[in-house]
């Protein structure tokens, strides 16, 4: 996962919303609910509206007073653990 | 069954050599097919399907009779009242309620939390239990409300009227002392949804059980509550509830 890499959405069997700020995502397959903090849930707000991963980095810039290395840095790896745990795939263009 | 304002179903008795013997099967273990606009199920000598027709509606087949019947029946009977409160707003929780002057409190979690737990210590503060096991929830304009139901664990129900208004929710946990902390609303709505049986696994209805969830969760006041067996869990949940 790169910051150059394109979109990515959630699989078939992910459900998510948002609530009060904390993201509550169903992951049906593995019969599990896990909740986000707010910058996880507000990244997966923005991936599931279409957002690509650069324009996600640069709307989380705007909200979130943090270094864009830090930032870059923690998103990529919180993308890595969506996909690498089958909640994200990248969305084939 | 049912009619009116109720959900109409249609009970076939079939033949019992159209049911395959399964060694290891449970009573109370069934499969769900979950399709857009239907649930079929599939268990010891029954099976069943919810349709949308738009209107919900259901039918039985089944070789069961007498006690085993019962036993069917209420496999088919959860599937149905956890659907009909979806699509009312509601849900139905895998949960312990109880019932006093001032309204119900409804502790949950996963299985073995204690719900059986607390609702016999409840009751022994005065309390009435609704369910130590399933409860519905539902909602009258914006009050939370939890409603009768005939489904119980080791606990029988007590008497109760038809709905209760929902005053306080209390996410289990067990520990060395009793006390309690505020759940923060995303929080109780995950551990809802997780104790949501049936609709939680439905690709096509499950958005809108985390909605109603969302919806009925907020403005009850939730706390994470830490209990022990022989403490005041209920007491202090009503406690901290009461205006």
């Amino acid at each position: 996962v790169t910051s150059s890499s394109p979109a990515f959405r959630a699989r078939p069997d992910v459900r998510f919303r948002v609530v009060d700020g904390k993201g509550v995502l169903i992951r049906q397959e593995a019969g599990e609910v896990v909740v986000l903090n707010p910058v996880g849930a507000r990244v997966l707000d923005l991936l599931q509206s279409g957002a690509v991963l650069q324009r996600v980095l640069e709307r989380l810039a705007e909200e979130f007073e943090v270094g864009a290395a830090e930032l870059e840095r923690d998103v990529l790896q919180f993308v890595r653990e969506l996909v690498d745990a089958g909640v994200l795939e990248e969305e084939a263009r | 069954v049912g009619g009116g304002d109720g959900v109409d179903t249609l009970v076939f008795q079939v033949d019992a050599r159209d049911f395959r013997e399964l060694e290891r099967a449970r009573p109370y273990s069934f499969d769900l097919d979950y399709r857009p606009a239907s649930v079929h199920l599939a268990g010891p000598l029954f099976m069943a399907r919810l349709d949308w027709a738009p209107g919900l509606r259901g039918a039985l087949w089944t070789s069961a009779v007498d006690a085993a019947f019962q036993g069917v029946f209420e496999n088919y009977f959860r599937v149905l009242v956890a659907y009909r409160l979806l699509e009312r707003g509601g849900a139905l929780v895998h949960s312990a309620a109880v019932r006093d002057e001032g309204g119900a409190c409804l502790a949950f979690g996963p299985s073995g939390a204690g719900k059986t737990t607390f609702a016999r210590r409840a009751r022994e503060a005065g309390a009435t239990v609704l369910s130590d096991d399933l409860n519905p929830l539902c909602a009258d304009d914006r009050t939370a409300l939890v409603a009768s139901a005939p489904f119980h664990g080791e606990l029988e129900n007590g008497p109760a009227p038809p709905v209760v208004p929902l005053r306080a929710i209390g996410r289990l946990r067990k520990a060395e002392s009793d006390s309690l902390q505020p759940l923060p609303l995303g929080d109780c709505v995950a551990s809802l949804t997780a104790c949501a049986p049936f609709v939680s696994r439905d690709p096509h209805r499950a958005a809108r059980l985390l909605e109603n969830l969302e919806s009925l969760a907020r403005g009850v006041p939730a706390f994470e509550l830490h209990f022990t067996r022989s403490g005041r869990a209920f007491e202090l949940l009503r406690a901290a509830s009461e205006p």
